[in-house]
């Protein structure tokens, strides 16, 4: 009985040891890194930050707003990678937006005109090219960066319109059976010219935002247009300063803190901020501005200076706080130097590879990219880093892999 | 029909079942005491004779008070909660069977859910029968195996309805798919070796000791089914071997095993993993033996159980398309439970906790659940009982990554029409209600009635 005792006590911490080796990495730490292919070009490379879905799967997305090409890996949650699928992009004027959110073991993302699912082992397809009662083409001019995963459905909202639509429609989006519902009018019904500007969501209360700019008689309007989850819109503000600004021209997505303010980076530098009583644009001082991030519920201005990365508090207020340095990208930058062991796990068996001094893939110094890090583990996120570069057949192609790094903001 | 088809296959199984004499029969349920003496006309035990205040059996992981006669068997199976009557009777048969038959009815509604899946409702039987043996000294053997049977009507559309061609909708109408669903599986099938009083070894199929409601028999529990955390943890047989020890008749009990493992919930998928569970758990109770049952019918004396159960699984994980491992990951599991009865009250609590890491991901996967049951034994006349019964349980998933909740509420209503026999729960009805509130805000309510014969 006794030694039955000590069985049980020898077990319990066998188990509790072998659980406690295994955690995440620290601030500024790389975990395993995975290579995942070769991407084309040079560091910095036009790779978005990757996401996960529940279920751990890797998700790896190449393209940019102004490129129509695009390229998507999926690495599966215990080993090896496909590379699902390429130029998804649909429309001849714009690429990818970026994310649009992930479920139980898919992830879908926005390029040009297309919403399109990755999933493993299944690859990619777009969701809704068509209408299904129609047959007519259909674009997703906006949607909102969320997506709800509910046991009775996986749902988006959208703003989709048809070549014959004078306005799009604003949709609730089902990506599992692929129907849309819950359709409403763009307003007002005499609007034209409608585009969009930039859209965001609030994880943290369920809500989209879309900034559209349309034609109204002779005067131009811009609104920023708050959605709840079943595309029901549920409050607008005017929004001024924007009359210049291009289509898509926020960098990444609009991003909100717990108490509602939104923000984003327009395309001259400046920085957006609103809530629903109004908004107003500033200028950064001390960095280039790159982009809004979000984290733990609070916003920050992420950028570079002389080549070092940034980083701004957004208080609830809509004030930026000074620039300073951004200690937990450079220590990321630092972790990177010397001969970094790679697994190769593109197919299986995996290998083991040695990088010597690989770079950060994504931007000009790790975690700074117009788009907010996904949170992958608690204090972690994946970012992409590029190792050796080549030739192939005459443009330069960068081998790179993903992994998780400890992630923190002053 | 749909009823007529449940109730026949109940009473096959009883006819079944009929000739057998259960003497002992744990999750079959005991006879009413009387029976056995009667039967085999083999004398009553003490205990019987003076109409025990708590005729309940050791817990499943427990030893029955020693064996007198060198050929009774020695151990109670995981499944008994009735020890032999007496165990020369035993010896003299050393086949017993032992049968139960629990025919419900349930409905549920999701109002947030494609109208496909909005409304479920239909009739379940589960019958179960068990046959036990002791043909040899210090071994034994029990052979658990469940049927089941669901006819589910199921919603499968709704449409609108415009009668009168206006455009406008008056109505709408849906339409239905029968399924009936059978199936068998084995619930225990176990030999147990019980070379010492206070050792045993035992092998084959059985819940891992990990949980109380793990452990708990089908017909012990106060709902129909075990808790909600419990099954996102662990649900169903596992096969294994087990060392179980006793301290103190009951007062100090330990377990510790190896499994298959495949009994485990919270999985990743896309994986196939090889890698031996490991299982321990210990209960402590101070005041005496706690049967692992759910409910204080006997109206026993003041008793308090404290457990703690474990499950380490490491294991290797293979690329389900190429076959190569690719990983090795580390499932760690711990579940600690309270609980006491007292003069009719009974009250149940368990926590439970997962955490699973790999050497790729660098992403734990953390999970944890709790769950609390009361009752209360009222008896209304000596031949007549009723018990309240709740039970407020919750799990979060993800916990490291994007956490969902998901949280029930059950609560319900027993009646004992027999009241009187040494165990009331021989013949039990229940009516409860069944609430679910899943992440994103999404409900799912519904009720279940149900009646539960053992013999």
């Amino acid at each position: 009985m006794k030694g039955l005792g000590l069985l049980a006590v020898a077990l319990t911490a066998l188990a509790a040891s072998a659980a406690a080796c295994a955690g995440p990495p620290d601030v500024g730490e790389w975990g395993r890194l995975r290579h995942f292919g070769q991407v084309t070009g040079e560091t910095p490379l036009d790779l978005l930050p990757p996401t996960a879905d529940r279920q751990g799967n890797l998700y790896v997305l190449w393209g940019d707003i102004e490129s129509l090409q695009t390229e998507a890996w999926v690495g599966r949650a215990a080993g090896g990678w496909t590379r699902v699928c390429t130029d998804q992009t649909k429309g001849t004027s714009f690429g990818v937006h970026g994310w649009v959110g992930h479920a139980e073991s898919r992830a879908w993302y926005w390029s040009g005109d297309a919403l399109v699912e990755l999933a493993q082992p299944s690859g990619c397809r777009r969701i809704l090219d068509f209408d299904p009662s129609s047959g007519a083409s259909l674009q997703f001019r906006a949607l909102i960066p969320r997506v709800r995963e509910a046991p009775s459905r996986t749902t988006t909202v959208a703003l989709v319109q048809s070549p014959s639509d004078p306005r799009p429609f604003q949709v609730l989006v089902d990506l599992e059976n692929e129907v849309y519902g819950e359709t409403t009018a763009f307003e007002p019904g005499d609007a034209s010219a409608v585009e969009i500007l930039g859209t965001g969501a609030n994880h943290n209360d369920g809500e989209g935002v879309v900034i559209v700019r349309y034609q109204r008689g002779d005067s131009t309007r811009t609104e920023a247009r708050f959605y709840d989850d079943f595309a029901a819109p549920i409050d607008s503000v005017s929004l001024g300063g924007l009359e210049d600004e291009v289509p898509y021209g926020i960098a990444g997505y609009l991003q909100a803190n717990d108490e509602g303010l939104w923000a984003g980076v327009l395309s001259t530098g400046q920085v957006l901020v609103f809530d629903k009583s109004g908004g107003r644009v500033h200028r950064v001082s001390g960095m280039n501005a790159v982009g809004v991030h979000r984290y733990e519920g609070k916003l920050w201005v992420v950028g570079e200076s002389d080549g070092r990365p940034r980083v701004a508090a957004i208080d609830d207020g809509g004030g930026i706080d000074g620039a300073q340095t951004w200690d937990a990208s450079r220590a990321a930058a630092a972790a990177l130097e010397g001969t970094l062991e790679i697994a190769d796990d593109r197919s299986l068996p995996a290998r083991t590879r040695s990088w010597k001094s690989p770079r950060t893939a994504i931007g000009p110094a790790p975690f700074v990219s117009a788009h907010s890090p996904d949170p992958y583990a608690d204090g972690t996120t994946l970012w992409a880093i590029g190792g050796p570069t080549f030739d192939s057949g005459g443009e330069s192609r960068t081998a790179a892999a993903v992994g998780a790094v400890g992630i923190a903001y002053p | 029909m749909r009823r007529a088809c449940t109730w026949l296959a109940a009473l096959g199984l009883a006819v079944v079942a009929a000739p057998a004499r259960a003497q002992d029969d744990a999750d079959a349920g005991a006879p009413p005491a009387e029976a056995a003496p009667a039967a085999s006309g083999a004398p009553r035990t003490p205990a019987e004779a003076t109409g025990p205040a708590d005729p309940a059996p050791p817990a499943a992981n427990t030893l029955p008070p020693p064996a007198t006669d060198p050929r009774a068997p020695a151990y109670a199976p995981a499944a008994d909660n009735a020890p032999p009557a007496d165990n020369r009777v035993l010896a003299a048969l050393p086949l017993t069977i032992g049968a139960h038959i629990t025919p419900s009815f349930d409905f549920k509604v999701r109002p947030e859910a494609l109208p496909r899946d909005g409304t479920e409702y239909g009739f379940r039987t589960v019958a179960g029968v068990v046959l036990r043996a002791s043909p040899l000294p210090m071994w034994s053997g029990v052979l658990h195996v469940l049927f089941e049977v669901q006819v589910k009507e199921v919603v499968t559309d709704v449409s609108g309805v415009d009668a009168n061609g206006d455009g406008a909708l008056e109505g709408t109408e849906s339409t239905r798919e029968t399924l009936i669903v059978p199936g068998a599986r084995l619930e225990e099938a176990f030999i147990t070796f019980q070379p010492l009083k206070q050792l045993a070894v035992r092998a084959g199929v059985m819940p891992i000791p990990f949980t109380l409601a793990q452990q708990t028999p089908i017909t012990q529990r106060l709902f129909p089914n075990r808790p909600l955390p419990n099954d996102v943890f662990i649900a169903g047989s596992d096969i294994g071997a087990l060392l179980l020890g006793d301290l103190a008749e009951g007062v100090l009990t330990a377990s510790a095993g190896a499994f298959n493992g495949e009994s485990l919930g919270l999985r990743l998928r896309g994986t196939d993993g090889r890698g031996i569970a490991m299982a321990a758990r210990a209960d402590v109770n101070p005041f005496g033996a706690f049967p692992v049952r759910e409910g204080d019918e006997q109206r026993s004396a003041f008793r308090l159980g404290v457990g703690l159960g474990t499950v380490y699984r490491p294991q290797k994980l293979f690329d389900e398309s190429s076959g190569y491992s690719t990983t090795v990951s580390h499932d760690v599991r711990l579940a600690a439970s309270l609980r006491m009865a007292y003069a009719g009250i009974y009250l149940g609590l368990e926590y439970l906790r997962a955490q699973q890491t790999d050497t790729i991901s660098d992403r734990p996967r953390l999970a944890e659940g709790a769950y609390v049951q009361a009752s209360y034994f009222w008896l209304l006349r000596p031949t007549f009982a009723i018990a309240p019964v709740g039970r407020l349980g919750f799990t979060i998933e993800d916990e490291a990554v994007d956490d969902r909740t998901t949280a029930s509420t059950e609560l319900g209503l027993s009646f004992y029409p027999r009241a009187d026999a040494p165990q009331p729960d021989i013949l039990k009805l229940t009516l409860n209600y069944i609430g679910e509130r899943r992440f994103e805000g999404e409900y799912a309510h519904g009720a279940e009635a149900s009646m539960q014969l053992r013999f």
